[in-house]
């Protein structure tokens, strides 16, 4: 019995391999977040374990990061201008401004079906965990002498990493 | 002359060429890989924007009791930290209150008796901060507030100049 060794080619099946490579480009991509946060990555929150998982349940979102220093940076689609200067609110007079207009947008939207008035949007507040609880508080009161009444602090939830 | 033009289906085998996909492939994972970042578990802590007289962190309470208010006041500790805190029954007689040092447990305990002997009837919690408390221990007290039962709680600054 003799054994022809013919001209053979030997290809390893790469169909699988593609298969699995694009099954792990799809988890990537659903992970990625292209969309701009209007979150500040410079702000480290503080912990709690009440903290809840968040719900997307409002449409109109207003986030307010404040930073260690008591400044509010608007990010993303709050932020009003380009340069870093036009997205910090130094002081509660100038978010009490900022707030004001904002307030003045949300009324002059349509409102919703079986509402009598258009709802202000839901303010997000932000805090650093080294920011002086003062100037937070003065951040939340400039918000309510504007006309917002619903707030949500934000925190890590305890088991999540912490910065 | 006529030919007959005999219609001979040849067997022709298509082969891709996966190798090309399978590289493209590679580098959008690259891709994702190095721009995946995940986040860290964000919670929320929903809350009432302060109102005149005081900062409350849920609505008022619906039903016709007058709820108990407790208030501690918390002096201002060493580089933003926690200070002395002494809790008091706003309706009590005794204008001094309860100490409970710097000491966090402390003032968990005292929360939870006094819960405990409220016995089901509505309370509120007021938080008199000082100024130079950073907001890093203010969401600890009303996350262990909230854990001992309380949900209307009011972190207002204890310099009343400043509600």
């Amino acid at each position: 019995m003799s054994h022809e060794s013919g001209g053979d080619k030997c290809e390893p099946n790469l169909i699988p391999l593609l298969d699995l490579v694009l099954q792990l480009v799809m988890f990537f991509m659903v992970c990625a977040n292209f969309a701009m946060e209007q979150v500040s990555e410079a702000i480290r929150l503080p912990t709690a374990v009440v903290a809840k998982p968040i719900e997307k349940a409002d449409e109109y979102i207003i986030f307010l990061n404040v930073d260690q220093d008591g400044k509010v940076i608007l990010a993303g689609l709050d932020a009003r201008g380009t340069t870093k200067a036009d997205n910090i609110l130094d002081n509660p007079q100038q978010v009490l401004t900022y707030m004001k207009g904002r307030h003045s947008e949300d009324m002059r939207r349509k409102p919703k079906e079986g509402q009598a008035g258009p709802t202000p949007s839901l303010v997000i507040v932000r805090a650093d965990k080294e920011a002086n609880f003062e100037k937070v508080y003065a951040v939340m009161k400039s918000c309510r002498s504007a006309g917002y009444d619903r707030a949500q602090l934000r925190a890590i939830r305890f088991g999540g990493k912490v910065e | 002359m006529a030919r007959k033009h005999k219609n001979v289906t040849e067997d022709v085998s298509v082969e891709l060429p996966i190798t090309p996909m399978l590289d493209m492939s590679f580098q959008l994972m690259a891709f994702f890989i190095f721009t995946f970042r995940p986040a860290p578990s964000e919670g929320q802590i929903a809350m009432s924007l302060p109102n005149v007289e005081a900062g409350d962190i849920a609505p008022p309470s619906a039903t016709d009791d007058k709820p108990v208010t407790f208030i501690v006041t918390v002096a201002n500790g060493d580089s933003g930290k926690l200070g002395l805190m002494t809790i008091r029954d706003k309706d009590g007689t005794d204008p001094k209150g309860e100490s409970m040092g710097a000491d966090i447990e402390r003032y968990k305990a005292a929360l939870h008796k006094r819960r405990g002997d409220l016995k089901g009837r509505p309370s509120k919690l007021t938080l008199e901060i000082g100024n130079a408390v950073v907001h890093d221990y203010v969401v600890q007290l009303i996350d262990v507030a909230r854990q001992a039962g309380f949900e209307d709680i009011a972190p207002v600054p204890a310099d009343a100049s400043k509600r």
